[in-house]
């Protein structure tokens, strides 16, 4: 039976294999023919219309890769030149490159240099005070910035940061006495003033002056200001910073024309001590770092 | 890549044509739409579509592929790559037009199931233009009219494997490729078509 059966499969098989093959041909055949006779295609404008789109997009695709490298570029210059502009205004800041302010400290400073006369020694100081002004530290370094090479070395900066620490402490001394004076407006306002009353004679050179610390209310300073308002260039001394060590600063005092007499500024106590025979030659002017004193008249 | 001059292009793939659009030769695009365009053209018209539908999908079908040239990769032959992109467009546009509502066949769909209700249609008309006396000419014009007329009844997915084998050249195993089909399927809906073609033509044959 199921060889029979197996038989009649077979058969089938075969006959539904040669039906399709016969289709397939008569098929084959009918749609070549049909093929031949209609040999259809898209139009001319369709065919225009095609191209067009293909070349326009390989275009837009260059034009779009140009752009791009144009974005990079642009893109570069701007990060220069915000970085230029960046580094411009830190340079500036940081007084490196010469600004309007530093050109009219360094007018002021010709003018110093100009006006400072000889002070005679048998000038006597015995009713004067001297109020040393520490105020003003960058004029002389605008000054000597472009009237030489100390704009950029080493110890120009370490003498300016040096003032600066002896600045500050004069500044935080002074408001600690006026605390003790209640008057917490004044020290705010009151400019760091350190007053040295000391005797200058001929005898006074061998002997250590006598150094007294006082403090000036803030009316009492502007009453010296303005007492000594128009008193001559005698009255203005230039200093500046030699060296220093743990206990004291030494500094220069050009009381005369470019011999200055060296002092010791106590650290603890801003005491400022005459160094006997210290008087200093061929120091030139030009090459220092000044500030000023005031020296001013009172009726004592 | 840099193709050869027009003489020598002749022998150059198509997938080599392909590459060279896809890195800016707008030549070789030139050449493949020479090489190409009739086959996918007749293959919509095929479909039975009018000759304006059939240009606006042939359009369709060349940009989208324009738009993929830089995308496209030799992984397979180039005319497989285009009619999968033309079946797509074809699907896209019965799916606008919501004509896609036809019934599937499988293997167990025989010449008696539904179908064979647009055929009767057929029958009846082919019928008709069989018994009036005509001459040879004329009967074989019939033919090929009504051979068309049976085409497009054709069930979509026989008609899709129909036509990408009669009219473009596939084999059943590419056809399966580009259908995204199992290979038996393809062959049985092949078959069925075959079977479907001849009867619905058999009132020409003697």
């Amino acid at each position: 039976m199921s060889n029979k059966h197996a038989d009649y499969n077979g058969k089938q098989t075969q006959i539904s294999a040669l039906q399709q093959q016969s289709d397939e041909d008569f098929i084959n055949e009918l749609y070549n023919e049909m093929s031949e006779e209609n040999q259809s295609q898209p139009s001319v404008i369709l065919d225009q219309r095609i191209i067009s789109a293909a070349h326009k997009a390989v275009d837009k695709t260059n034009k779009s890769k140009d752009n791009s490298n144009l974005k990079w570029y642009s893109s570069l210059a701007t990060a220069a030149s915000l970085t230029l502009v960046i580094s411009l205004v830190v340079l500036q800041q940081s007084n490196i490159l010469p600004n309007k302010q530093a050109n009219e400290r360094l007018k002021q400073g010709i003018v110093l240099q100009k006006t400072m006369t000889p002070i005679s020694n048998n000038d006597s100081f015995v009713d004067q005070e001297v109020v040393a002004e520490q105020i003003d530290y960058q004029a002389p370094a605008s000054y000597s910035a472009i009237q030489s090479q100390m704009a950029n070395s080493i110890a120009y900066k370490s003498k300016v940061a040096t003032k600066e620490v002896i600045v500050h402490a004069m500044q935080y001394e002074q408001k600690t006495q006026l605390t003790e004076q209640k008057s917490a407006k004044r020290m705010i306002a009151s400019p760091p003033v350190i007053m040295q009353n000391f005797k200058r004679t001929e005898q006074a050179n061998t002997q250590e002056d006598k150094v007294e610390i006082m403090n000036l209310s803030i009316k009492q300073f502007e009453q010296y200001q303005r007492s000594n308002k128009n008193s001559d260039s005698r009255s203005q001394w230039l200093w500046s910073f030699s060296s220093e060590n743990d206990i004291e600063y030494i500094i220069d005092i050009f009381q005369n024309d470019q011999q200055p007499l060296q002092y010791r500024l106590d650290r603890a106590m801003f005491k400022i001590i005459e160094i006997p025979n210290q008087a200093l030659t061929n120091l030139p002017l030009n090459n220092r770092a000044l500030s000023r004193i005031t020296i001013i008249k009172t009726n004592n | 890549m840099i193709l050869p001059t027009e003489h020598i292009r002749e022998s150059v793939t198509d997938e080599a044509l392909m590459l060279a659009y896809g890195k800016g030769q707008t030549s070789a695009f030139d050449s493949l739409y020479q090489r190409h365009k009739k086959v996918v053209f007749r293959f919509f018209v095929k479909q039975g579509l009018s000759q304006a539908i059939a240009e606006e999908l042939c359009h369709d079908t060349w940009l989208k592929l324009i738009n993929a040239r830089e995308k496209y990769q030799q992984q397979a032959l180039f005319r497989t790559y285009l009619f999968t992109i033309v079946r797509n467009t074809l699907i896209d546009h019965y799916k606008k037009k919501s004509t896609l509502n036809e019934k599937s066949y499988t293997n167990n769909d025989t010449d008696n199931d539904a179908g064979n209700g647009e055929i009767n249609v057929q029958d009846d008309f082919s019928a008709k233009i069989a018994t009036s006396p005509v001459c040879e000419q004329q009967q074989k014009e019939q033919l090929h009219v009504a051979l068309s007329l049976n085409i497009a009844a054709l069930p979509t997915e026989q008609r899709e494997v129909f036509l990408l084998k009669q009219e473009s050249g596939f084999s059943l195993e590419q056809i399966a490729q580009i259908t995204a089909q199992h290979q038996e399927k393809v062959k049985s809906s092949w078959r069925y078509a075959l079977k479907r073609l001849r009867k619905g033509l058999q009132h020409y044959v003697k």
